[in-house]
């Protein structure tokens, strides 16, 4: 018993605490994901209150947002 | 018995009378149009979503630059302040691949707060056509409040141009009573308020033309 104690303790003890940072950021970044959706979506419905010039230039901004999110969460999952 | 009098049976030819130049028709050799400007006068290529087909945007404006200067500001700021890291190394504790990262998520920070606020200010318009008034407002993600009057149910029309900032770059608020459902709309912060209450008055007077000439749509 003192020896299964003992093994958990040191299990607890050498966990990576940056994975768990790791963990942290990752879904800082999925949150982050999620907000470049909606603002996407944000964007098509005020596209479709009052079209003007830069209706079209600003779906492109809005979609190109949410891959630099997508391609910013693909390089934390590699570099951290 | 030979005629005493005899009617004229010819018709007699209608009078031609000049069309009547309406203030959308004066406004169109007066055009002011462009993608970023707050005040439009028969823009092209702008259409909103009640729009009727023979209905004609007269006046579309926005909030006046300057009420983007604060945001402005704290971008430029939000954007320069990871070189405060050359000189206080903030994140020094983390290991170096978390550094990065950090900064790349302040960035995206950065980008997604300047690209809501900017959002914000080119969407929120006023708009002014032949037939009604339209204050589209987006108050947050996905929230919308449209709120629109016929011209013929404006009954005053004012305008505030308020403080130093305002009165020496031209910018306030028109507020119009109606007798519609929401009993007034202000157009906050639009350059030229006199002009548009000035167009506004005219556009009503027009309307009450077209009643008494039966040509009311």
């Amino acid at each position: 018993m003192v020896g299964r104690g003992e093994t958990m303790i040191e299990q607890l003890t050498s966990i990576d605490i940056w994975k768990i940072v790791k963990i942290g950021y990752l879904i800082a970044i999925l949150l982050y994901i999620v907000f470049t959706i909606i603002v996407a979506r944000q964007v098509n419905l005020m596209d479709r209150a009052v079209n003007g010039r830069l209706n079209d230039l600003l779906k492109i901004i809005s979609w190109a947002h949410f891959i630099i999110a997508i391609l910013a969460g693909l390089l934390a999952l590699i570099i951290l | 018995m030979p005629d005493i009098y005899t009617a004229v049976t010819t018709k007699p030819e209608p009078k031609k009378t000049a069309k009547r130049e309406t203030v959308a028709d004066r406004l169109e050799k007066e055009r002011v149009d462009g993608a970023l400007k707050a005040y439009l006068v028969r823009p092209h290529r702008v259409r909103f979503e009640t729009q009727d087909k023979k209905e004609k945007v007269v006046l579309l404006l926005r909030r006046h630059w300057l009420t983007n200067v604060g945001w402005l500001l704290t971008s430029i700021l939000m954007l320069l302040s990871p070189l405060i890291l050359k000189l206080v190394p903030l994140l020094s504790f983390l290991p170096r691949r978390f550094q990065i990262m950090t900064l790349i998520l302040w960035y995206l920070m950065t980008l997604a707060f300047i690209f809501e606020k900017f959002l914000a200010w080119y969407f929120n318009v006023n708009i002014i056509t032949d037939e009604r008034i339209i204050d589209i407002d987006f108050y947050s993600l996905g929230y919308k409040e449209v709120s629109e009057a016929k011209i013929d149910k404006v009954q005053d029309v004012s305008y505030i141009t308020g403080g130093g900032i305002r009165s020496l770059f031209n910018y306030g608020d028109v507020l119009i009573q109606t007798a519609g459902e929401k009993p007034q709309l202000i157009f906050e912060a639009v350059p030229t308020p006199q002009i548009v209450a000035k167009l506004l008055n005219e556009l009503i007077l027009e309307e009450e033309q077209e009643k008494l000439d039966g040509r009311a749509r």
